[in-house]
């Protein structure tokens, strides 16, 4: 730092006027107030970790060496006060506490905004820090500091930091210097860019593929050059795709860092005493993907804390534990990732849920006895459900299991809840490992082909017209011991009279927790496709997610299982089309 | 890549030269008995009918999709909108690309016809007319022999786009 600030000084201006460092300056100044979020609350936590201290301390000391550096003095002096807080935690003088704790979030929190500002239309000339500063004297005196040191000059208290942190600390900061040396920045869209481009390219290589198929049944030549090299054409692509898919797999701890602030604020707020556990930081996630979970994830741990969880003293009257746990799970299974919410709270009550339904008269009190308890639960997912008795800042007007579920829907996720009354509840987010390419099954009914995405796939078998059976009204299927409700495909589509197929098939669907029969006429093999989005003038089909395009160039319509599901449960009995 | 480029559009127009008169290309097609128009700087392209597919739980007057060099767009037939009655296409049948708030989407038509220069002093108000509701009509221009429709697409559009929402919401 300080070696800096002195081969930096003849040029300030230059440095001062270079957009390009002041933007390298804002993206390593946020990143690392970031870290530092994390690690504030991290320290309150371990409070006798040096290492969390110096890593706190060095962060700052960054962000207001290069601010001083750049001439943004209003960062520095903020800066300032805080490490003095920093140093007194350091020598013992103070102690941490919520107190000081919060102080140094405030600061940090303030720092952000500075940054922020100064990334959009420029420092503002007054920022009203008086407040804040006091505070921060306050802490630092209150600790019973007396010798208060005089404003350390710029990097010498940094430097003996650096260096001594480097010696007995040896684990993390090379590690990250290192891999530092090994990324570099790229914008989103050129990356977004390059993968529609090798989309158009798997979409052409089908295409080439099905070419070649035409062409060696008619010569008979299985081995000729050109299957050769489309086969190895098919290869390549599939090794690009997944390569540059990977480019774009960045870890969830993304999504999760800001989570021990949030917790720890809102636990604040809430009166409850809560422990975070984030478990599987490491997943990797698209990247997209990382700005549609963060808001789902945010109304679940807000459920989780608000709703969930009981107060300390409820908890004790319970027989559990005063703290609660809310842990925050991600991990891959096969080409999903899950992510989940849990909370060790008072579950949900499932004759709540029914009684709330009925009194909004979502379902009749007789139907209601029949529901089971999964069928219960999936209401809290409609817009506007509710059973909170009263909104809360945090949570209870009824929006957020709603908005989870669109947003997860958009990406080709779902959701489920598994709660038990008094133990707790877990909500799990199924979310696809790629945004970019989906293997698809291809179904047909007459002369339509659709495709349904594999993963919503449990079985194909064949259909026998004797193990239908009708049951209030709708048709079921028995298979192994399981009722399904079946839905017929033929239905959905223009072709409704048009003959069926001599041996029809039925394919298991799976979405959510609930499986159906889907009865077609054939199955059409399988293929990778890159799914597009319809045209909003066609986004409330139920039933279909997005469009492909197929080998042969024509459109292909995906199918969107959840809403097959919901369109099945509404559909009037299809006896009429016998 | 290749959209953009195909922009029927990008014919400049002629440049009055006295300032005196401004001229519209209109490109003119049948649907029905009537002759329609629109202006050029709406269509993005012509392209000859491909096989559609068709869209389960969509609304009626569209008639399904279409592959446009790797974009997926809605095709609507202007018979349907129009409340006409529905005939077979033939080798005639054209569908219209054109740009509607800032959605691709085609018109299926009978037959195009031509490329209009008229001068915009030439188009008058709409009078009655009966089966085509008058809303979608921005005026009409009166040829030598016939008489032209000009089409406000995005009036037609526009209605759909309600009817759809509100078919969403109940």
């Amino acid at each position: 730092m300080k070696a800096e600030s002195e081969s930096g000084e003849s040029n300030i201006e230059e440095f001062y006027e270079d957009p390009a460092l002041l933007q390298a300056f804002l993206v390593e100044s946020q990143e690392l107030l970031q870290g530092m979020d994390q690690d504030v609350v991290e320290l309150e936590k371990a409070p006798d970790s040096e290492e969390l201290l110096n890593r706190i301390f060095r962060a700052l000391h960054t962000i207001k060496g290069t601010a001083g550096f750049l001439g943004f003095h209003p960062i520095v002096q903020l800066g300032h006060r805080a490490e003095d807080v920093l140093n007194a935690l350091r020598r013992r003088e103070v102690h941490v506490s919520p107190r000081v704790m919060t102080a140094l979030l405030g600061a940090r929190d303030r720092l952000g905004e500075m940054l922020s500002d100064l990334g959009g239309e420029g420092l503002k000339p007054q920022y009203d820090t008086a407040k804040l500063v006091a505070e921060l004297e306050q802490v630092q005196k209150t600790g019973g500091s007396s010798s208060q040191n005089d404003i350390p000059a710029g990097g010498l208290d940094g430097e003996n930091l650096t260096s001594r942190a480097g010696g007995d600390d040896t684990s993390t900061p090379p590690t990250k210097n290192d891999l530092a040396s090994h990324t570099m920045r790229v914008d989103v869209r050129k990356l977004d860019d390059l993968i529609n481009l090798i989309g158009e390219l798997v979409l052409e290589r089908n295409r080439l593929l099905q070419l070649a198929k035409e062409e060696n049944s008619e010569a008979h030549a299985v081995d000729s050059p050109l299957s050769h090299s489309t086969a190895r054409l098919s290869f390549i692509t599939e090794e690009l795709q997944a390569a540059a898919l990977r480019t774009r797999m960045v870890p969830i701890d993304t999504v999760f860092c800001r989570f021990p602030r949030l917790v720890r604020d809102l636990a604040h707020a809430l009166n409850k005493e809560t422990d975070l556990v984030i478990r599987g930081q490491d997943t990797e996630i698209d990247r997209t993907m990382v700005e549609l979970v963060s808001d789902p994830l945010v109304h679940l741990v807000r459920n989780s804390l608000d709703h969930g969880l009981e107060s300390p003293e409820q908890r004790e009257r319970a027989g559990k534990p005063r703290k609660g746990t809310i842990s925050i799970e991600a991990r891959q299974e096969g080409d999903r990732i899950l992510v989940s919410v849990s909370d060790d709270g008072a579950g949900i009550d499932p004759a709540r849920i029914l009684g709330k339904a009925i009194e909004r008269k979502l379902v009749s009190a007789e139907r209601a006895g029949r529901l089971d308890p999964r069928q219960i639960l999936d209401f809290i997912f409609l817009p506007g459900f509710s059973t909170a008795e009263k909104t809360t800042d945090v949570s209870g007007r009824g929006v957020g299991m709603d908005v989870v579920r669109t947003n997860l829907k958009k990406v080709n996720g779902s959701v489920e809840l598994q709660s038990r009354v008094g133990h707790g509840t877990t909500v799990l987010m199924h979310l696809p490992l790629t945004l970019a390419v989906l293997p698809v099954l291809l179904v047909q009914v007459a002369d339509e082909i659709y495709a349904l995405p594999l993963r919503a796939i449990v079985e194909t078998t064949r259909f026998s017209a004797t193990s239908v059976h009708l049951v209030d009204g709708r048709e079921i299927v028995c298979l192994r011991n399981e009722t399904l409700p079946l839905v017929r495909l033929r239905s959905l589509c223009s072709t409704k009279f048009a003959q069926p197929a001599a041996e029809e098939k039925i394919v298991v669907v799976a979405a959510a927790e609930q499986r159906i029969a889907l009865l077609v006429d054939h199955l059409a093999g399988q293929e990778s496709t890159v799914i597009k989005p319809l045209t909003s003038y066609l986004h409330d089909c139920v039933g279909i997610a997005g469009a492909t395009v197929s080998g042969d160039g024509r459109v292909r319509l995906v199918l969107d299982p959840g809403g097959l599901l919901s369109w099945a449960a509404n559909c009037v009995a299809p006896a009429v089309l016998q | 890549m290749s959209e953009s480029n195909v922009q029927f559009g990008m014919i400049p127009l002629d440049q009055p030269h006295s300032g005196a008169e401004r001229l519209l290309q209109i490109v003119s097609f049948k649907v029905g008995s009537e002759e329609f128009g629109l202006d050029i700087l709406r269509v993005q392209e012509i392209i000859r009918l491909q096989d559609l597919t068709r869209v389960p739980n969509s609304p009626d007057f569209v008639d399904g999709v279409i592959n446009l060099r790797g974009k997926v767009i809605p095709v609507i037939a202007l018979r349907k909108r129009f409340g006409l009655e529905e005939q077979a296409h033939d080798k005639e049948t054209r569908i219209v690309v054109l740009e509607v708030q800032n959605m691709v989407l085609g018109f299926i038509v009978d037959s195009v016809s031509e490329v209009l220069r008229i001068s915009a002093d030439a188009v008058v108000p709409p009078p009655r007319l009966g089966k085509i509701e008058q809303e979608f009509v921005s005026g009409v221009v009166k040829l030598e022999d016939r008489l032209l429709i000009l089409l406000d697409v995005d009036r037609i559009m526009s209605g759909p786009e309600t009817q759809l929402r509100s078919a969403a919401k109940a």
